[in-house]
């Protein structure tokens, strides 16, 4: 038995130690990454010093660093391993090719010498930049490593194979006719091992150094969300976690949040470096191919299995929850049920309690509503147009309802009034020289849109103005829109058609539409005010056709917006049309009874619930889909030991009576966690919610329950009513879709589920 | 000469494919990082259009040429002052290390240190050093050195030492394996036997000898410095070449990213065709002997 060099176990036992760091750490880690503390016991916040909350301390977003650096070694050391890998692989490639042709040795050399001419951190930074975004993959971060380090190995190995090339044995083995190829494998290879395993150990040791560079520069793997003026990475990769924890006050106060990192890095670039050097030590004057027979190889083969194959087998936490978001899904994927009484038989069928005695909370409400499709018919001397309603990309209108306007048939004469500016209705505001201008300001030299044409008794056409340029890169934006309409209606206008070019755009947008903003903000009073619509350019383009520029032509020439002193602007762009417009509008008061469905888990409430807030029908987009979600997800809830609370959230009335008179059934309960739902149309599911600290743990349940879903990446808060003002003081999350084309109904019964599941489970991070 | 003229064309060649290389790669590279809404650590809470995207002739107010010149400048104090280090206090401890080469733990000890040192990454070095000075400035109670900021004074300490030390520890380790050698030779052995004391040997007949592998091993330490001076620069706030290239990627500034990166580039460059030099003079010198 020959001896084996101490060092050699002494550091591959360190290496295995890390390997099952990185295998393990996630299982036996205390906490998820996601689960953070913001407020200490008496109330200080994080980073939490080591011995208290946490054995080693916190960081700065008040999360374990202990199950940080655990969750973390996965990813830190895949990435440096695969960098480290490749640099070597890349490097002996290019040094054997080089040393068998003098043409690629000029071009590798080349190559080799403008890469390592710039700094290796900025290079990579480069290379990452590439590929930079919000979620920037660790692909692109092996990359960068790869392509910044692989001229090292290339120098080292292209040397030692000149200097094998002219051995004597290769000589010899020349002499006796071996192919090079037989030469390099059989030959050579024995002799390169020691010079490989040092540069693969170099490699990865000086590819952590790297990462965690990459990392004080600001680039980290993965998703990074703002956090305090911090940039806090989703994933706990060390050299990230190494780069936030370097604030100036964790330098002077707070050094475990660095220290903990940088002892984790350190120790596995030694543990890595130790190992190499002892191989190369090792087999310096030993053939380590001759050593390593079928059996030996076999052993150690099964030995590295049954080390790391357990990894694979065991559980993942919270294994049920997944469990549950699939069957969820299974149900949502029969045909939809979302109406009321379904949901109400389906509390009943899944032995849910009804709370206060019975499932309904119902309340007696009138609203001004529309009640049917508008129809909008153009008759201009080309024909007759009938348009369609909507918010898609095939539609070319949409009824504004607010206040201001109102409903009914109309047969009217169009005018139209340019941008629908009068200097009167903006008279500018007293500004110092520092402050930026204000509307009236800008606009004050402009011609009146009215003093030309008589609006009165007319349907008026008039196009949206964003914003005005002010000097050479300043705009001030214009006002909302229904100052815009209001001035038509006080005029006497009988209709108003706004032309928009970002209509589509904001149709696909959630909570960025200032059309339906206005009617949730300001709801409708009264059908028989005269109506308003927001139509396409293209409805604009026929009705002015052949009577001057057309709204297109007019935007091309003001692209992006009009300037304040542009002297076309000095005469006014309205005119009186020969088009008509037939418009129907039914918009009726409707009095009717909201009826909001609630039920929990458990009969007696408990001290703690997660409410589950289906929002049907939404103000959004009128759809159900939340209650199908809700409908599909019941049957997850049962047996279930914690209080779960469901609601079928009705819209119809005063939103925000409706969702207290829901709070105050609860009676006081502390809520963990409302989930809202609502609007779930769109490719993907997208959150929202004000607490950042809630942002990663929907974003992991969300990936966890294999949902499609955009990084939520900032704190917000819908600007569509929901009901979930009622809850605005606790922990809330609102799921809706990004909009657009596809149904997320069954994602969201997933997800639900997979929530209900965690909290079941008792996840630390719902029970804060 | 004719190896000056090689390695000269060499370098301009090598730069001038790099400038061809960035300026293809990086305005593009800078126009998607321009469409994130993202910045980088240097300039966190940079938004989309704010002022913190100005080109840096617009921040500093200067032609480019000139920011990146007195960047330059302001680098190659720290380079002048890791040369000065690695040649004054790197051969010293050389020596001492060749001097206790007969003493086994002493020297073991030494060998062992400055490999280590050596080994240590100059960003670690940067951030250690922060920590140490502050806490060490906690303990005494006063502010010991500035641990960010340029200035040509006690700004110097810290960025200066992170880069030099494992210049330092590359040069005495070599310096002590070649003057350990030389002090082993017959005619030091001769000149010894002669009474001649080991100060004077070592200045009038050693140094001689072991100087060349010295300044070649003062010029590898000086193009280890140059790579990491971009994140040094960064840690310390020291507005060289390095930071500027650095904040040029925080600003997306794109023809400031090319210059600095090229003027660094052209430090290595030069700095490697000194090594190369230097090498082939000690070698045909050599083989003169």
């Amino acid at each position: 038995m020959r001896r084996v060099d101490p060092w050699l176990i002494v550091g591959l036992a360190l290496v295995g130690a890390l390997v099952a760091v990185a295998a393990y750490g996630e299982r036996f880690a205390p906490y998820e990454p996601i689960y953070s503390v913001t407020r200490g016991p008496d109330g200080e916040r994080p980073p939490f010093p080591p011995g208290g909350l946490f054995l080693l301390g916190s960081d700065n977003a008040g999360r374990d660093l202990l199950s940080l650096v655990l969750h973390g070694a996965r990813a830190t050391l895949a990435i440096v391993c695969l960098a480290g890998l490749i640099r070597l692989v890349a490097g002996t490639a290019a040094a054997t090719l080089a040393i068998h042709s003098a043409s690629i040795r000029v071009v590798v050399d080349a190559s080799a010498e403008v890469v390592s001419a710039i700094p290796t951190t900025l290079l990579a930074l480069i290379v990452v930049l590439a590929f930079f975004g919000p979620d920037t993959p660790a692909v692109a971060f092996v990359g960068a490593l790869a392509v910044a380090g692989w001229a090292g190995p290339y120098r080292v190995l292209r040397a030692e194979l000149a200097r094998l090339r002219g051995a004597t044995f290769t000589e010899g083995a020349r002499a006796l006719g071996a192919r090079s190829r037989d030469i390099l494998l059989r030959h050579h290879l024995p002799h390169l091992v020691p010079v490989l395993a040092l540069s693969a150990s170099q490699q990865v040791a000086w590819s952590f150094v790297a990462l965690a560079e990459l990392g004080v520069l600001g680039a980290f793997v993965g998703a990074v969300r703002p956090l305090d003026g911090l940039r806090v990475p989703q994933i706990p990769e060390w050299g990230g976690m190494l780069a936030t924890g370097r604030t100036v006050q964790n330098l002077y106060l707070t050094r475990w949040v660095f220290l903990v990192p940088a002892a984790a890095l350190a120790l596995a670039a030694v543990a890595v470096a130790l190992a190499g050097t002892a191989l190369a030590r090792q087999y310096a004057r030993r053939n380590f191919f001759s050593e390593l027979r079928p059996r030996r190889g076999l052993v150690g083969a099964l030995a590295i299995s049954l080390a790391l194959v357990p990894a694979a087998m065991l559980p993942e936490r919270y294994a049920a929850a997944p469990q549950a978001a699939r069957e969820a899904r299974a149900l949502a994927a029969l045909p939809p049920v979302d109406d009321t009484a379904s949901v109400e038989r389906a509390f009943r069928e899944a032995g849910l309690h009804p709370i206060g005695g019975q499932y309904a909370v119902e309340r007696r409400a009138t609203q001004v509503l529309q009640t049917g499709r508008a129809r909008l018919t153009l008759q201009t001397p080309a024909g007759e147009v009938e348009l369609r309603e909507g918010w898609d990309r095939e539609s070319d209108f949409a009824p504004v309802l607010y206040r201001a306007t109102g409903g009914g048939r109309h047969e009217l004469p169009v005018v139209f009034a340019g941008w629908g500016i009068s200097p009167r209705d903006f008279p500018p505001k007293l500004s110092t020289t520092w402050a930026p201008p204000d509307f009236g300001s800008a606009v004050r030299s402009w011609a009146d849109d009215y003093a030309g044409v008589d609006v009165r008794g007319k349907a008026l056409l008039v196009l949206r103005l964003a914003a005005v340029k002010t000097g050479t890169s300043g705009a001030v934006i214009a006002p909302a829109v229904d100052a815009f309409i209001e001035g038509a209606f006080r005029r006497g206008a009988a209709a108003v058609l706004v032309a928009d070019p970002r209509r589509k755009q904001q149709a696909v947008s959630r909570g960025g539409n200032p059309y339906r903003d206005l009617a949730e903000v300001d709801p409708p009073q009264d059908p028989a005010r005269p109506p308003a619509f927001v139509v396409d350019v293209s409805v604009a383009d026929q009705l002015l056709a052949g009577s001057g520029p057309t709204a297109s032509e007019i935007y091309a020439s003001f692209s992006p917006f009009p300037g304040a002193r542009d002297p076309r602007l000095e005469a006014s762009l309205s005119r009186p049309l020969a088009a008509k417009i037939r418009i129907d509008l039914p918009v009726e008061i409707v009095e009717r009874t909201s009826r909001t469905l609630l039920a929990a888990t458990r009969a007696d409430l408990g001290d703690r619930a997660v409410v589950i807030w289906a929002v049907a029908p939404s103000r959004l987009d009128r759809s159900r889909a939340a209650a199908a979600a809700l409908h599909a997800a019941v049957r997850s809830l049962k047996g279930s030991e914690a209080t779960v609370v469901l609601v079928l959230f009705d819209t119809f009335g005063d939103v925000r009576e409706n969702a207290l008179a829901v709070r105050e059934r609860l009676n006081g309960l502390r809520v963990d966690l409302v989930l809202g739902m609502d609007a779930l149309a769109g490719p993907k599911l997208r959150f929202i919610t004000p607490r950042a600290d809630l942002q990663p743990v929907i974003d992991h349940y969300a990936a966890k329950a294999n949902v499609p879903f955009e990084l939520t990446l900032e704190s917000g808060e819908a600007n569509w009513p929901t009901g979930l003002v009622a809850f605005i003081e606790h922990p809330n999350v609102l799921v809706t879709g990004t909009g657009g084309p596809g149904d997320r109904t069954a994602d969201a019964a997933a997800l639900i589920a997979y929530v209900v599941a965690r909290y079941q489970a008792r996840s630390p991070e719902l029970y804060r | 000469m004719k190896l000056v003229v090689l390695g000269a064309s060499r370098v301009v060649l090598t730069l001038v494919a790099l400038w061809a290389l960035l300026g293809a790669v990086v305005p593009p590279v800078m126009e998607r990082y321009r469409a994130f809404n993202i910045a980088l650590g240097a300039n966190a809470g940079c938004i989309r259009g704010s002022p913190c995207e100005r080109p840096l002739e617009s921040v500093y107010a200067h032609p480019l040429a000139v920011v990146v010149g007195e960047a330059t400048l302001r680098s190659l104090a720290l380079l002048a002052g890791v040369a000065l280090l690695a040649l004054s206090v790197g051969v010293l401890l050389g020596i001492a290390g060749a001097l206790l080469r007969h003493r086994p733990w002493r020297a073991g000890l030494l060998a062992v240190g400055l490999a280590l040192v050596a080994a240590i990454p100059s960003f670690f070095l940067a951030y250690f050093l922060q920590l140490a000075v502050v806490f060490l400035g906690g303990m005494v109670g006063r502010r010991l050195v500035p641990v960010f900021g340029f200035g040509l004074d006690a700004h110097l300490a810290l960025p200066l030492l992170s880069l030099a030390v494992p210049a330092v520890a590359a040069t005495a380790h070599l310096t002590a394996a070649r003057v350990g050698e030389v002090l082993d030779a017959d005619f030091v052995t001769a000149a010894r036997a002669k009474g001649l004391p080991t100060s004077w040997l070592v200045r009038r007949h050693v140094m001689p000898h072991a100087a060349p592998l010295t300044l070649e091993a003062a010029v590898s330490g000086l193009r280890v410095s140059v790579a990491s001076l971009p994140i040094v620069e960064y840690l310390f706030v020291w507005n060289g070449v390095g930071y500027i290239a650095l904040q040029a990627i925080a600003q997306k500034d794109a023809p400031a990213l090319v210059a600095s990166a090229l003027v660094l580039a052209a430090l290595f460059s030069l700095l490697g065709l000194a090594f190369e030099l230097r090498q082939a003079v000690f070698y045909r010198l050599a083989a003169a002997r």
